[in-house]
Order: C-alpha cells, then structure tokens, then sequence
C-alpha cells in the first residue's frame, strides 16, 4: 500500500512539475514576430516609405510620414503581425496578368509573339528581345512604349500648379491610345549585322512606330459600368463585417495607454530619421519593436483571439468577393484598333537586275492596320487579330499598295509551377494565315542567292512559354515556331527562339 | 473639433457637434465602407459617390459619452488592376470652421485593402 501510495505521490508530483514546464514554454517570455509579418508586411512598408521620402523634399517627407503611420495602425498589420497572417490574404493578380505586350508586335524585327496582346504597360515599357519570327532576320529590338495620358500628366507635374489642368473628358478619350517606336540596334552604318547592339534611337534605327486605341475596355475598373459593380460590393453584407469586426479589434487597443505610447515611440524613430540617407535598418526596427510591444499588450485584453478569429474569417469572406469582382473585370473583353508603321531593314544583298552586286537594298515601309479581340475561356485568354498590311510607295512591277491580310488567333493558358522551382508561366499556342498578294519586299531581292519574289498563302503555329523570374518583371519567353514557308524564303522553316523581356510597370513600382 | 495627435487618427470634439467626414477616391473606384459608430449612433448620408464625382460625405453627431469610435475600410483594385497613382483623401469638418485633412490614404503594401480607425473624444464645448 505504502509503495502505492509513494507511486501515487510520484506520478502527481511528475504531472505538476510537467505542467510547470510547459507553462513555463508557453509563457510570452519575449513577443517575437513572424517571418511572414516581416516579409509581407514590414519589409514592403519600410521599403515603400523610404522610396516615398526619395528627394527629402517636405513633400514627400510628409508623404512618408503618413504612409508609415497608417502602416502602424492599419488593422491589416494588427490582424497579420499580432495575430496571424493567412497567405490567401496576399493579392498578387500582376503576376498572373497575362494580356500585356510588353515587346514589339509581331511585325517588328526580333519579336518572338505571333499574335498581339490587347494591352499596354500603363508606364514606359521597354523590351529587349532576341530572335525572329515571321521574317528571316535576327536581330534586337529595343520598344518604347507609353500613354499621352501618363505623358501629359507628368508633364502637368513637371510644369507645377500653374499648369492649366487637362480635361478629364479629356485625359479618358487619351487613357485609351497608347503609342511605341521601336529600335532595331542592329541596324548599323554597316548594314544590318546582329553585332550592332548601341541604341542611337534615330531614324536609320526606327523599326517601327504603332498607335493604338481601345475602342471597348470592359477591363477598365473605373468605367461605369465596372464601378457601379465595385461600389456596390463595398456596400454589402461582408464589407460592412469587415468594418464591424475590424472596429471591434482595435477599439479596445486604442483604449490601452500603451498602445499610444508604443506608435509615439515608433513615429519618434520615423522623425528622428536622417531624411536625405534614411537608415532602413533603425526603421525596420522601430516597426518591429512596435509590434512586438503590440503583441504584449494584447496579452491582457479579453477575447482577444476570438476577435482575431472572427475579423479573419470576415476578412476571408472578403477577399473571395473582391477578387471575384475584379476577376469578372479582367476578364471582360476588349477590342483595340491598331495602326503600325513598319520600317523593313535594308538588305545586304543586290537587287534582282542591279549592276552592283552586293548594294544595299530597302523594301518599301508598311503600313498595318490591325483589330484585335481578347476574350475569355474559362481561366484561360484568347486573342483574335485581324490585318491588313499595304506598302507606303508603290514601285514599278508592284501590284499596286495592298500586300498581304493576316488572320491569327492566340491562346494564353497560366500553368503553374514548371519547372517547381520557377514563378507561374503562362503557355502560349498561336496560329497565324497569311494571304501574300504579291512579292513581301515589294520588290525582287537576293538573299543567300535566293530571289524573294514569291506571293502565296502562308501558315505559322507558334507554342511558347513564357517564365517569369521570380517577381523581377523579368521573364523568359522561349518559343518554336513551325510555318510551311516564311514571307522571304519559300521553305518549310521550323525553329526554336529563347529571349529576355523586361516590364517596367513592375520594375519601376518596387 | 481639432486633432490632438500627430501619430494616431485621435480628434476632440465637443458633446452634440456635428463631424462631417469626407472621403474621395483619387485614380481608383469609390470602395470605401464606413463602420458602425461604437456607441451605437447613426451615420446620415450627406453625399453618394459617383463615377464623375467619387466622394462620400456622411455626418455624425458627438454623443454625450466619452468617446466615439469606428473605422473606414479603403478598398483598392488587384495589383494589376490598380492605377499606380491610386489613392484616397480623408477629411474631417466640425463646428466652426474646424477641421482636419485631406489626408492621403495610399494603397498596401499587401492585400486590396486598408483600414483606419478614427477615435473622437469628448473636449470642452
């Protein structure tokens, strides 16, 4: 019985010393935050706030200062830092857009699209690609693309308040064009060599110049029709949860002296910043102790996780009907009218009949004019074009202006991970007809020995994968291209082509 | 009404003053939703956005207690949707001429939206 008793002893002495323990563990000896809170949230804020203090302006100090303090306060940063940070929270739809064309259209030298996007980079977008397509010449291209409306409102910027304001009537009518010019580097004194690569950006380097004008944009958030649907949406039911429920969180912070003190301490790191040379590491330290002052305090308030939990779920609910509103909008389809003006390069090879063998020659300039559909399937893009091309001057033994019209459809399908350890790609398959109504020069040329004369119907199908690099807004597009004949060589042609593109919306905003 | 803080969203306002709030959507579409008042008052619509004109203006009154509290949730589009000059300007009038603002409110840093609190507490008369 004694032993009994001693073993009985034992085990509740044992259970008290284990409950000890892992009292002891679980205490919130010292508040520490997540890495998904550093990288989602302070990270990205004290990043932004020093870009925002930039020239050290008042300005844009004041512009900082509000920037981080509403960083501080924002329930977002309560709810992912002190209480939990669901990833489905993140929203990352630029990294998934696939209607952008940031590099040349398919007439231009080097260009590895077949098929036209609908849409621009609102910012200048620059692209350097390598490789050809429809045309047998290799060689870089350096595309320059931006709005009047982007132009003219950084140049209300750069002229002050005195400026007289554009119209918003206006400023919507030039929201809708977009123009680009784009340099083919290798066209050189020389001729055309893929060596030459210095941009001179003049005339002799002009590839080619577009205009375009977005006849429908359903996709535009701020059109009416889409902005009565956003509107509407933070009237309802789950946004007024997320108000409720998001008041219900911090209202009992504000009540806590210490929450005051732990912003003011925050704020006086923000203030006593070296503006010209911000030192980011004392700024993502101030954030950092501020939330784990947060994390202490919330410590004594009563139903503090149920809170938490109820906002996150409200916030959930949210995000679905958000994301499936601006979902519905990017998916909306638009119809754009383009006009190109394409400079071919000169040739290095003679003339069919010219006395000096081996003179450069220079097709006629092209005008194109194109439509182009983006639509929907589903979670996938479709793209239809439809163009005519004519030559700027006729020559004698060309068959009038009109030289060829083009139908092409494109398909865009985001895949996910392939390989796994690259960002989301997207596949692309194209198809392109081509009625030749006369020779693709103009007029009769040698390449390789080869007259170029010949008119005909020609068939292009194009599968390509774009792979983005991480976030960079840098991607590889790496394409196989399989046509009956190619518009200069009458042969069947199948190649594979690997390039670089830049988009500078994205690299420009980090 | 007057700010008494230069870190937080804090006013002081008299018992029975008017507070008029208002908030425009600058290169985004109006998606901005106003809480319940945390002492149960009313808002009143002054003003409804509209695609030429996105500003709400709605009022409230200073209750007899100590304080009044509720928060403005600013939605902004998807990154790739969002105009990259998109923001919000929040003000505030009360008796007199007084006020505060427009203050920006500029898009996150991550996720579609942000959400402020405002806290009023009662001050002399």
């Amino acid at each position: 019985m004694k032993e009994l008793e001693r073993a009985r002893h034992t085990m509740r002495f044992s259970t008290v010393c284990l409950i000890f323990v892992l009292a002891s563990l679980s205490a919130p000896c010292e508040a520490q935050i997540s890495d998904v809170c550093k990288e989602s949230i302070v990270d990205p804020a004290v990043e932004r706030v020093i870009k925002r203090m930039g020239d050290a302006k008042e300005e844009s100090v004041g512009a900082a200062r509000t920037d981080f303090r509403a960083r501080l306060a924002d329930t977002t940063t309560i709810w992912a830092c002190v209480g939990g940070l669901d990833k489905r929270f993140a929203g990352v739809l630029e990294r998934r857009r696939i209607d952008k064309q940031v590099g040349a259209a398919s007439g231009a030298a080097g260009s590895t699209s077949l098929v036209p996007g609908g849409s621009v980079p609102a910012l200048l977008g620059l692209a350097v690609e390598y490789g050809g397509l429809t045309q047998s010449f290799d060689g870089t291209t350096i595309t320059f693309r931006t709005t009047p409306a982007k132009l003219i409102a950084a140049m209300g910027n750069a002229y002050g308040p005195n400026a007289p304001p554009t119209s918003d009537k206006t400023l919507a009518v030039l929201q809708r064009v977009s123009l680009a010019v784009s340099f083919d580097t290798s066209r050189t004194d020389q001729a055309d060599t893929p060596s030459g690569s210095k941009l001179r950006a003049d005339y002799q380097q002009l590839s080619q110049a577009s205009a375009r004008i977005i006849v429908i944009n359903d996709r535009d958030p701020l059109a009416p029709k889409n902005w009565r649907k956003i509107r509407e949406l933070s009237a309802k039911p789950p946004s007024r949860q997320v108000a409720n429920l998001g008041r219900d969180l911090m209202a009992p912070l504000f009540d806590i002296n210490g929450f005051k003190a732990a912003v003011d301490k925050a704020m006086n790191a923000f203030d006593k910043l070296d503006k010209a040379e911000p030192d980011k590491a004392v700024l993502t330290g101030a954030f950092t102790t501020y939330l784990e002052e947060i994390q202490q305090l919330t410590i004594s308030l009563p139903n503090w996780q149920e809170r938490v939990n109820a906002y996150g779920n409200a916030r959930m609910e949210l995000d679905e009907e958000h994301k499936r509103v601006y979902r519905e909008i990017s998916k909306a389809p638009s119809l754009t009218l383009e006009y190109d003006f394409n400079r071919p390069p000169a040739v290095s090879a003679a003339a069919a009949g010219s006395a000096t063998p081996g003179a450069t020659v220079t097709a006629p300039d092209l005008s194109s004019v194109r439509l182009i559909y983006v639509g929907s399937l589903m979670e996938s893009e479709y793209t239809v074009t439809a163009s005519a091309n004519f030559f700027n001057q006729t020559r004698p033994g060309m068959d009038g202006s009109f030289r060829d019209f083009q139908v092409a459809a494109k398909w865009d399908v985001a895949v996910g991970r392939l390989p796994a350890f690259i960002a989301n790609g997207v596949l692309t398959f194209s198809g392109l007809y081509e009625h030749l109504q006369q020779k693709p020069m103009g007029i009769d040329v040698l390449i390789n020995d080869e007259k170029v004369n010949q008119p005909g119907n020609i068939a292009v199908f194009q599968a390509k994968y774009s792979i983005p690099v991480g976030d960079s807004g840098v991607s590889i597009p790496i394409s196989f291209t399989a046509s009956n004949r190619t518009e200069l060589i009458k042969e069947r042609n199948t190649r594979g082509n690997v390039g670089i593109t830049l988009d500078l919306d994205k690299l420009l905003t980090r | 009404m007057k700010r008494i803080s230069n870190n937080l969203d804090l006013f002081e306002a008299a018992s029975g003053e008017v507070i008029t709030v208002t908030v425009e959507a600058g290169n985004t579409p109006y998606q901005a939703t106003f809480s319940d008042l945390e002492s149960g008052g009313q808002w009143t619509q002054l003003q409804e956005p509209t695609p030429q004109k996105p500003v709400e203006k709605l009022t409230f009154t200073m209750p007899a207690g100590s304080k009044e509290f509720f928060q403005i949730v600013y939605s902004f589009p998807p990154e790739g949707q969002m105009d990259p000059d998109a923001k919000y300007q929040v003000s505030f009038s009360g008796k007199g001429g007084t006020g505060d603002g427009p203050n920006d409110v500029f898009p996150p840093v991550a996720g579609d939206l942000v959400q402020l609190s405002y806290e009023f507490r009662r001050g002399q008369p």
